[in-house]
């Protein structure tokens, strides 16, 4: 009886007050989405990776990929985005023979309810980098 | 749940471990943010006190660990994890005004002290005595362990239960889950991409593993009803974890260790067992509490409190309405306020919505302040501890977030509408509205400097 009375307990106490150590509502994805956004590296290939797989970077200024002028496509990462500047720019240096790249934010959606996903790129930024932190220059 | 003396020593010092690990780890979190954002901090006072002064957290973080050292060294003592449980109150506070968000993660072993402890003294109000013999002392941690573990369950059943009641998103719904796979797919050549793109091409798996989560998160109170069935359920809630690591590349680390503890009978093992005590010897007077007085105590308030789920609760719902008791909005700390400049509480919006109380905090404005740029402000207007946002509104130089509620976007859609346009009349054309915003702001005395400077 005590376990079903703490039990209750657990289920109203988050609910009715919110969180407050050690109870919470514990609703991560309970909350639907419609589209997913993701911040990617393309290359001229057409290839897409992650922004870390690029070891250094040489972009024209200091990256701020959290602008909000930057792809007003109604759907932003700010954590990723934060990440992803940090990242480039403590890698950033000259690498006059780095490959031309974008990092772009790819926009997932689904048109139509289980079918196939529908890809929606935006460039953010252009910038030369190397895979490896020795290349380019 | 038939715990032997060993068993219950094993989970009492594994929890503690447990808790100790996670209270150095807190506390090094919130230290290593706070500092970056004293002057903001200075505004929600005592809890901006605390995280910008790292002496202070590693102060209460001391006070913590002396409190779990007593609890696992004391079999009847209530003192130690009660101080524990406030001192971790409090440094969880800090790390929600360093990081913009609560660290649910160490909630889970929480959750068990709190039980244990509650247990204990609940089993006290029932006339067991710790003191007054072992076998007496056995079942009030028996009454300490069962308490703790009923109260463990909640996180999943309270994860189930925000599922169940979500307003948009139903068992069938495969599309949430394979958008949130997407944004989060791993390299190609790994495991965890062949899963993920195994899933997002095949929505019928996604609609399995929806009620599967469900299953096994709704189930967890399973684990109180023997050995058997414990290590069933923990296996199978190892096995929902192990998925959502391998898709989602989420690792929660306490409950994946918790249930491990918790499920398995580790102090059977030969060269366990002799470290955790004697072989319990039976008992020959074993004492009980009444089992008519529980029924009689804990009953009604069960009863009671289940009954507050039917009582609807909607104001709290309200993505504008940033009161502290508001579950939904996840995170309440930062800036507080009535009034920033010309937004104060009780500012009309439209249709029936208003300003409640002004509340400005976030990873990513604190993220804006360390990576140095001074050219937005951020304001989030619906805070919720989905990491997922949605820009509504850029005015200029402003920017208006949405975070996911209760309330779809486009019901807050005439609020932003409405917010938008006020903003807009503080600047005039083509000049700076975060400017304007931050100039009334500090001309009522409410200091948002560091938000950002004239671009």
């Amino acid at each position: 009886m005590l376990a079903l009375f703490l039990i209750a307990v657990g289920l109203t106490v988050p609910r009715v007050a919110g969180p407050h150590y050690p109870f919470a509502r514990f609703h991560m994805f309970s909350q639907r989405w419609t589209t997913a956004p993701r911040l990617v590296v393309r290359d001229s290939s057409g290839g897409i990776d992650e922004v870390d797989a690029w070891a250094a970077w040489d972009c024209p200024e200091k990256v701020d990929l959290m602008r909000v002028d930057l792809c007003d496509d109604g759907s932003r990462h700010p954590e990723e985005a934060h990440k992803a500047s940090d990242f480039i720019n403590s890698r950033q240096r000259p690498l006059p023979a780095g490959t031309p790249v974008e990092v772009i934010r790819r926009l997932y959606s689904f048109p139509r309810p289980g079918g196939p996903p529908a890809v929606e790129d935006c460039v953010l930024l252009r910038c030369k980098a190397s895979r490896r932190s020795g290349d380019g220059t | 749940m038939g715990l032997d003396a060993r068993q219950l020593n094993l989970w009492r010092l594994g929890i503690a471990a447990w808790l100790a690990l996670e209270t150095v780890l807190m506390a090094a979190m919130t230290a290593s943010e706070g500092g970056l954002y004293k002057s903001w901090l200075d505004a929600p006072g005592t809890i901006g006190a605390i995280t910008t002064r790292p002496w202070l957290i590693w102060l209460i973080a001391a006070v913590a660990l002396g409190g779990i050292v007593d609890f696992a060294r004391r079999r009847d003592g209530l003192l130690g994890g009660i101080i524990y449980l406030v001192a971790m109150a409090v440094l969880d506070r800090g790390f929600a005004a360093a990081h913009g968000t609560f660290g649910l993660r160490f909630y889970f072993s929480g959750l068990l002290l709190l039980g244990w402890i509650v247990g204990r003294i609940a089993a006290r109000v029932l006339g067991l005595d710790p003191r007054r013999s072992p076998a007496e002392r056995l079942e009030v941690e028996r009454f300490a362990a069962t308490a703790a573990l009923a109260l463990f369950t909640t996180a999943y059943v309270n994860a189930c239960a925000s599922k169940l009641l979500a307003p948009d998103l139903t068992w069938h719904d495969a599309d949430h889950l394979r958008l949130v796979i997407l944004s989060r797919m791993m390299p190609e050549g790994t495991l965890s991409h062949a899963l993920q793109a195994f899933l997002v091409s095949h929505p019928n798996a996604v609609r399995f593993l929806n009620v599967y989560t469900l299953i096994i998160e709704g189930g967890a109170p399973l684990l109180l009803l023997g050995p058997r069935i414990r290590m069933v359920w923990g296996t199978l809630l190892l096995s929902f974890h192990l998925g959502v690591y391998l898709s989602l590349q989420i690792f929660w680390g306490s409950a994946i260790y918790l249930v491990t503890l918790l499920g398995f009978p580790w102090h059977r093992l030969p060269w366990l067992s002799a470290r955790l005590g004697p072989a319990p010897a039976p008992l020959t007077a074993a004492p009980a509490a009444s089992r008519a007085r529980p029924l009689l105590v804990f009953a009604p308030l069960a009863l009671a409190l289940l009954a507050l789920w039917l009582v609807p609760i909607e104001p709290l719902r309200n993505p504008v309405d940033t009161n502290p008791a508001d579950g939904s909005t996840g995170m309440q700390l930062g800036a507080r306020t009535d009034r920033v400049g010309p937004l104060h509480a009780g500012l009309p919006m439209s249709a029936g919505w208003q300003v409640e109380t002004l509340h400005v905090t976030h990873d990513a404005i604190y993220a804006e302040l360390r990576a140095g740029n001074t050219r937005h402000v951020t304001m989030g207007m619906a805070l919720a501890s989905n990491p997922s946002y949605g820009s509504l509104r850029d005015i200029g130089d402003l920017a208006i977030w949405y975070q996911p509620t209760d309330t779809a976007p486009e019901d807050f859609a005439p609020a932003v509408d409405a917010l938008a346009a006020f903003l807009q009349t503080l600047a005039p054309e083509g000049q700076s509205v975060a400017a304007a915003l931050q100039s009334a702001a500090q001309a009522d005395g409410f200091d948002i400097e560091l938000l950002q400077g004239a671009p």
